[in-house]
């Protein structure tokens, strides 16, 4: 007879979830990308530096980067261009398919009045994955009705596995559909769900026989564990599969729960206004120029996070610069940096699927080589604090 | 009082950034607090804000961003001058319009921030382009071929137009600046003094010698000063081949050259040099306020030319003047507005530098003169700048906003145009019967734009393409405004068109072909686009050359730039040796000015003659009518 859950023990993905909400997210993707027999095609409309992209590579799975297309609309041809120097294509997910053409305006006063105009091709699934020998999962950053409706011969011909931010409104039209069409509508716990209270990832599972292995692969069957036990006993007594197979995805998987935290690499850094990268060889950078850059990295589920920045150098004829971190419009910190400071910002995710826009301004810049620089950056740190 | 609103959003610049509007603005503040909340929304990287009141809410463009939603109904201010620290505000006084104070009327520089400084000489070309039409195109390319820019001063091309169009009302220091507002076609503009500065009160005009001892100046020679930024166009030359030739005519004396100077703008050293005058001048460098009152009372007049002018008013000169400091200026722009028993205002001219040295010999030699000009002005100054009147004026201009829409991005850089997918058009082009006498050639080849707010169609067949507009492009039939072609020469447009299709004979237009693309050009917004369609016939007579590439050049000279052009039908077909009976040639075009060129170079018929084609009113919104 198992114990009950008590002040003493508990389900282990409900440890896990005290750790930070993350963790859960993370088992989760991880148990449904193991459970794939044969892992094809995968498609996010999210920014590239997500979780989601980062298990799905080490899986092996063939990546591909869709527009984030509430982005475009923010901001345009700036992100765009940075979106695709990251490898993403210039095609959104949508109900309705039309073609953006994103110009600059024509009034004195705007910068890049000369840029070249782009297009954003938005798409139903089904005429955009048709073709696809192997189409296995589709992540949205919003997961609505008409993208679902797009997507009927593809679920006719793959029926592959659907994740992504629900919210509130948009459950109940969800939910049918997934009725309608033979899917499992779960949370990251795998329970079953008619409704959110706030926004909340969900994945639509297309089998019977993927949930349950994915619900085996959790461990939902497995028992309760002590409260007590530190995190990496925790993941090893647990999910001994998840994180302990020599694979690459329980690699990766182990190596995101057991440091809490992830990295960015510089390369493929969603961004506005960063230089390009520089390397002496050992070490990699990027400048910041006279506005500042702004960077986008999804946090995935509420709870606590720190950022952490590593400032490489600082432009010559600086001795320090005034640096301002902006995280989703409120300015979080004024520091002053030198070479070498790591800078670490605090930031409480309300609701599930937020991305953090960060902007990264300093006070001083020098102009140096026909442009102004202030400070390099190195390193890009999310950790995921206790709650 | 019901003519004020309870709350303003004011762009500007804080101190401790050294800028002229960051002071004049930090004044007004605690007269704006009294009845208005006031936010202030400054740069993301301006340095911490100092001497501003706790009430005050204070935002970087970043914070402001986020919260547009709550502050889109809000009066906004807008304080725009020629210099970088004003340049961050552009993106939003350009896309919410609000009450624009306008420091400086030439905004060269600051438009130039925006490209050519970064390296981008096309941009700056479409800046050109946007203000001067097809004729600032081939100045840009000029300057760029041919590396002008160097030899001539800023001053010289007015750029303000942009920023003048966006403003939904104007605010500027001079009747000068107003009337050449008012030029522009902007009808709401309205004059405020610049105001006498408060923090004056607290310095002495008696301790006039006492100041000249801090600063080590003569106590017993005539000092005279020239106060502010040092540059080319305050003539200091001139100042000093006359106080050249007065020393000569044995009067001892000291010029005070007050403010900060850029030796590689203008080699203010030399000239001095030049001058002989190397004992006689004192260039002080920046001064902080404190500084800058004691230097200015120090003096026995005031040398404040201005040659040629930007439109800009002198808070310096105010004062001076409000201090009782008699004052020599340019009769010019603003200058000229001063009455003539408060300052001595000298003509530009031939004579300008003999008239000059009379002017500052008498100011020398006598003091009752100067001083009796000096009350003169001290008293006009108390009555008509007075700072609780004109912050009073500033909140009630902002009360006679009434635009309240929210702006739904964080970048305003950019415009998105939507079109239908190709397939969706050859989709709908086999589900329809299809009138191949008719054109179809502009929509087979897909360059209307979809989601619109209104079309205006030009046509003799507007039944025929309204059925196209609304079935294939997905308009409402309320959106969409037809027009015959014969009716666009009188036809009063009250608002602006987005979107417009043109759909004509080519022979409609031959007789003047710029002047009846011109008229477009008045109906339609900035950015909107034009699909313009000409069915070519045979035997065409025309006083121009109206060939493809010609016609491309006179829709340019009307304000468009050419963005596609097509030739067809698109369906000819390739089986047979049929020859078409209709040639269609359609060009795609987004309006990029209200300038035309009604007698273009394609034209070869002399001058260019420019038009202005803007009119706040109509621009402003308002019904359109059919």
């Amino acid at each position: 007879m198992l114990p009950s859950p008590s002040i003493n023990f508990s389900p282990p993905i409900e440890l896990i979830r005290d750790f930070h909400n993350v963790n859960a997210e993370i088992l989760a993707i991880s148990a449904f990308l193991r459970s794939f027999i044969t892992l094809g095609d995968v498609f996010l409309d999210t920014v590239p530096q997500s979780l989601e992209a980062k298990l799905a590579n080490a899986a092996g799975a063939r990546v591909s980067y869709l527009m984030n297309q509430p982005l475009c609309d923010h901001y345009g041809l700036d992100y765009i261009q940075s979106a695709k120097s990251c490898g993403v294509l210039p095609v959104a997910l949508g109900g309705n398919e039309i073609d953006i053409n994103v110009e600059p305006r024509v009034e004195a006063g705007f910068e890049g009045l000369a840029e070249n105009a782009e297009t954003i091709k938005v798409r139903k699934l089904d005429s955009y994955l048709s073709g696809r020998v192997n189409v296995s999962w589709t992540v949205f950053s919003q997961l609505t009705l008409d993208k679902l409706t797009g997507a009927k011969e593809l679920v006719q011909t793959h029926r592959p596995l659907f994740s992504g931010i629900i919210s509130p409104e948009c459950i109940l039209d969800v939910s049918e559909w997934c009725i309608t069409n033979g899917y499992h509508l779960v949370d990251s716990d795998l329970q079953d769900i008619q409704s959110v209270p706030v926004s909340a990832y969900c994945w639509l599972v297309p089998t019977k026989s993927m949930l349950q292995q994915a619900y085996r692969y959790l461990g939902k069957d497995s028992g309760l564990v002590k409260r007590s036990l530190p995190l990496v006993r925790l993941i090893q007594q647990s999910w001994p599969e998840l994180l302990g197979a020599n694979d690459n995805l329980a690699k990766k998987t182990y190596d995101l729960i057991a440091n809490q935290r992830t990295w960015y690499y510089l390369d493929s850094l969603a961004n506005i206004g960063l230089d390009s990268i520089e390397t002496d060889g050992e070490n990699y950078w990027r400048w910041l120029g006279k506005n500042g850059a702004r960077l986008f990295l999804p946090l995935h589920s509420e709870g606590y996070f720190r950022l952490s920045f590593n400032f490489f150098s600082l432009a010559s004829g600086l001795s320090h610069a005034t640096l301002r971190c902006f995280i989703n419009g409120r300015l979080m910190t004024t520091y002053m940096i030198e070479e070498g400071t790591e800078l670490s910002v605090s930031y409480f995710a309300r609701e599930a699927g937020e991305v953090a826009e960060i902007l990264l301004v300093s006070e001083e810049a020098c102009y140096i080589d026909g442009k102004f620089l202030s400070c390099s950056l190195s390193e890009v740190t999310l950790q995921w604090v206790d709650s | 009082m019901t003519n004020i609103p309870s709350e303003v959003v004011v762009f500007c610049p804080l101190p401790p950034k050294p800028n002229g509007i960051a002071d004049y603005f930090v004044e007004q503040i605690p007269y704006f607090c009294r009845t208005t909340k006031v936010t202030v929304v400054i740069e993301n990287m301006h340095p911490e804000p100092e001497g501003i009141a706790p009430n005050v809410n204070i935002l970087r463009l970043e914070e402001y961003l986020w919260q547009q939603a709550e502050l889109a109904s809000v009066p906004h201010i807008y304080h725009v001058g020629n210099n970088p620290d004003t340049q961050y505000m552009l993106p939003v006084l350009l896309s919410k319009p609000g009450l624009v104070v306008v420091h400086d009327l030439n905004l060269h520089y600051l438009i130039d921030l925006t490209n050519l400084s970064q390296g981008d000489k096309l941009g700056y070309q479409h800046a050109l382009t946007n203000n001067y039409g097809s004729a600032g195109t081939t100045l840009g390319k000029q300057l760029d071929t041919l590396g002008w820019k160097g030899r001539f001063m800023p001053h010289e091309l007015m750029m303000n137009a942009s920023i003048i169009t966006a403003a939904e009302r104007i605010l500027v220091h001079s009747q000068y600046s107003a009337e050449k507002i008012l030029a522009l076609g902007h009808k709401n503009v309205c004059v405020v003094p610049h105001h006498f500065s408060p923090a004056s009160r607290k310095y002495q005009p008696k301790l006039k010698m006492q100041y000249r001892g801090e600063f080590g100046l003569p106590g017993n020679k005539p000092v005279i000063t020239s106060m502010g930024f040092i540059a080319k166009a305050k003539q200091i030359k001139s100042v000093l081949s006359a106080l050249a030739a007065i020393k000569r005519s044995g009067v001892d004396f000291t010029y005070v050259l007050a403010g900060q100077c850029k030796p590689h703008e203008y080699d203010v050293y030399q000239d001095i040099a030049d001058s002989g005058l190397q004992d006689n001048v004192i260039v002080t460098g920046f001064l902080d306020e404190d500084a800058f009152f004691k230097y200015m009372l120090s003096s026995d007049f005031i040398v404040n030319l201005r040659y040629p002018t930007g439109g800009e008013s002198s808070g310096t000169l105010t004062r001076a003047m409000g201090m009782g400091l008699c004052c020599v200026v340019v009769n010019i722009g603003p200058f000229g507005e001063l009455p003539d028993d408060c300052a001595v205002k000298l003509d530009w001219g031939e004579e300008f530098d003999d008239n000059l040295y009379t002017a500052l010999d008498k100011l020398i030699r006598d003091k009752v003169y100067r001083v009796s000009l000096g009350k003169n002005a001290q008293k006009w100054i108390e009555r008509t700048h007075n700072i609780a009147t004109t912050t009073t004026a500033y909140l009630e201009e902002a009360n006679k906003l009434s635009h309240s829409q929210q702006l739904e991005k964080r970048s305003f850089k950019y415009r998105q145009y939507r079109f239908l997918p190709e397939y969706d058009v050859r989709k709908w082009r086999q589900t329809h019967s299809i009138d191949t006498e008719k054109n179809n050639l502009w929509w087979e080849a897909n360059l209307l734009p979809i989601g619109e707010s209104k079309v205006l169609s030009i046509s003799d067949e507007n039944e025929y393409n309204a059925e196209i507009i609304t079935s294939l492009f997905g308009y409402e039939t309320p959106q969409v405004d037809s027009l015959a072609t014969s009716l666009l020469r009188g036809y009063n447009a009250k608002a602006k068109y987005p979107l417009i299709l043109v759909d004509v004979l080519l022979s409609d237009i031959s007789a003047e072909p710029v002047l009846w693309l011109s008229k477009l050009n008045e109906v339609a917004e900035l950015g909107a686009k034009l699909v313009i369609s000409f069915r070519v016939q045979a035997d065409i007579y025309s006083d121009y050359s109206i060939d493809r590439s010609s016609l491309s050049e006179m829709i340019e000279a009307a304000g468009f730039s050419v963005e596609k052009a097509i030739a067809g039908p698109l369906d000819i077909d390739m089986n047979n040796n049929e020859r078409t009976n209709n040639e269609y040639w359609v060009y795609s075009a987004k309006k990029r000015s209200s300038m035309v060129n009604l007698n273009p170079p394609i034209y070869k018929n002399g001058m260019s003659e420019l038009k202005w084609m803007y009119d706040s009113q109509r621009d402003s919104g308002g019904e359109n009518v059919a």
